[in-house]
């Protein structure tokens, strides 16, 4: 009887751990926030330098969205899809900087 | 010897500059010899009407359209709204614009004071802030139908932009760079397929070419099921190719319209028009 009380008490504590580390999981994991966080600033300069793509912004949210309801597997596939856009606008910024006078009609 | 030497490096330079640093003019001729190269049976005057210049089926439909065109309800209400707005200050358009007739003949220009280009539609919002009233949308509604009701009465009149002084060049240029960098997902510029590629199918559509487009707006477009500003285009061709499009009258697309215009001179208005 006393084991089984124990049994109990000790699955109780380890779902209230797991419930715990869950919670703090979904609403500050370090690295969805920080890649989050690195991907929009990029979006931003890549704004600023008048390149930024369509869609970024939207992906960006609909990442965070999921990320809310715990669908973290898709708010990452969203979240890498929204980082990579970013930084090809980048890239795209820096090489049209040197490239677009070749194109003018002369 | 060493004078020759001289002579010919002089020279080679002079050349070498002229090409990297060639003005306005010198560019718009360019541009222009593009077209008349690219299109050599297409006559001078009719890269106004864009596609339907090029392409004979597309003219035919085109011409049938323009029996009863779409637009003709947008000019209307224009009119309306330039001759019976009174703003609060008991105002009108007519106290910014005088009658309206031959007005976009005048813009776009590069205004020295403001430092900025001035586009018809900028103007127009400039005159009802100035008298009280709220801007109204850039890109569609009231003041799509005010500047077709304005472009109606500048049929006939030549596109003239000036080109002059160097903040007006510095714009000249920035509207240059837009139209030919690379943007969007799809990595296009306006360039590529406005020039390069124009007069060649996209999907079921025929690419226009950009001499002579500015000509004809506001345009309805069948696609759009209304009538829309030249910037309501741009910002239809950003997203396009996927590119974060701007708002309306932003200082890049107005730039742009600065460029695009010069590239027309001497070709004559005709909006608006009527495109798929």
């Amino acid at each position: 009887m006393t084991i089984s009380i124990f049994s109990t008490l000790k699955l109780f504590i380890f779902g209230l751990c797991v419930f715990a580390l869950n919670a703090t999981a979904n609403s500050t994991n370090p690295d969805f926030n920080t890649i989050w966080l690195e991907a929009d600033s990029f979006r931003k300069e890549a704004g600023i330098q008048g390149h930024e793509w369509r869609d970024t912004a939207k992906i960006l949210l609909r990442a965070r969205k999921e990320f809310k309801v715990s669908n973290n597997e898709k708010a990452f596939v969203l979240l890498s899809k929204a980082r990579a856009e970013s930084i090809a606008a980048l890239a795209q910024a820096a090489r049209e900087r040197k490239s677009w006078e070749r194109r003018v009609i002369k | 010897m060493k004078k020759l030497v001289f002579l010919i490096a002089s020279l080679a330079l002079a050349l070498y500059g002229t090409i990297l640093f060639a003005g306005p003019e010198v560019e718009q001729a360019a541009f222009k010899a593009y077209f008349h190269n690219k299109f050599p049976d297409v006559d001078k005057a009719d890269f106004i009407n864009g596609v339907y210049a090029l392409d004979k089926n597309a003219r035919e439909q085109w011409v049938e359209i323009e029996e009863f065109p779409p637009y003709e309800i947008a000019i209307d209400e224009g009119e309306l709204l330039f001759n019976n707005t009174r703003f609060t200050d008991g105002k009108s358009y007519g106290h910014c614009f005088g009658t309206g007739q031959h007005l976009r003949k005048k813009y776009p220009y590069f205004d020295e004071e403001r430092a900025q280009v001035i586009t018809v539609e900028l103007a127009i919002n400039d005159c009802r802030e100035k008298h009280g009233a709220k801007p109204l949308k850039y890109k569609i509604g009231d003041l799509a139908k005010i500047s077709a009701y304005l472009s109606y009465h500048s049929r006939g009149d030549v596109i003239d932009v000036i080109v002059s002084g160097s903040a007006a060049i510095q714009a000249y240029n920035k509207g240059k760079e837009y139209y030919y960098t690379k943007r969007g997902q799809l990595n296009f510029a306006c360039v590529d397929c406005h020039v390069s590629s124009a007069g060649k199918r996209l999907r079921t559509e025929i690419l226009s070419p950009s001499l002579g487009h500015v000509s004809h707006f506001p345009v309805y477009r069948l696609k759009w099921g209304s009538i829309g500003t030249l910037h309501r285009r741009f910002s239809g061709c950003n997203s396009q190719v996927r590119a974060k499009s701007q708002p309306g009258q932003s200082e890049d697309y107005r730039n742009l319209e600065f460029f695009l215009s010069y590239m027309s001179n001497d070709l004559k208005f005709n909006g608006p028009g009527v495109r798929r």
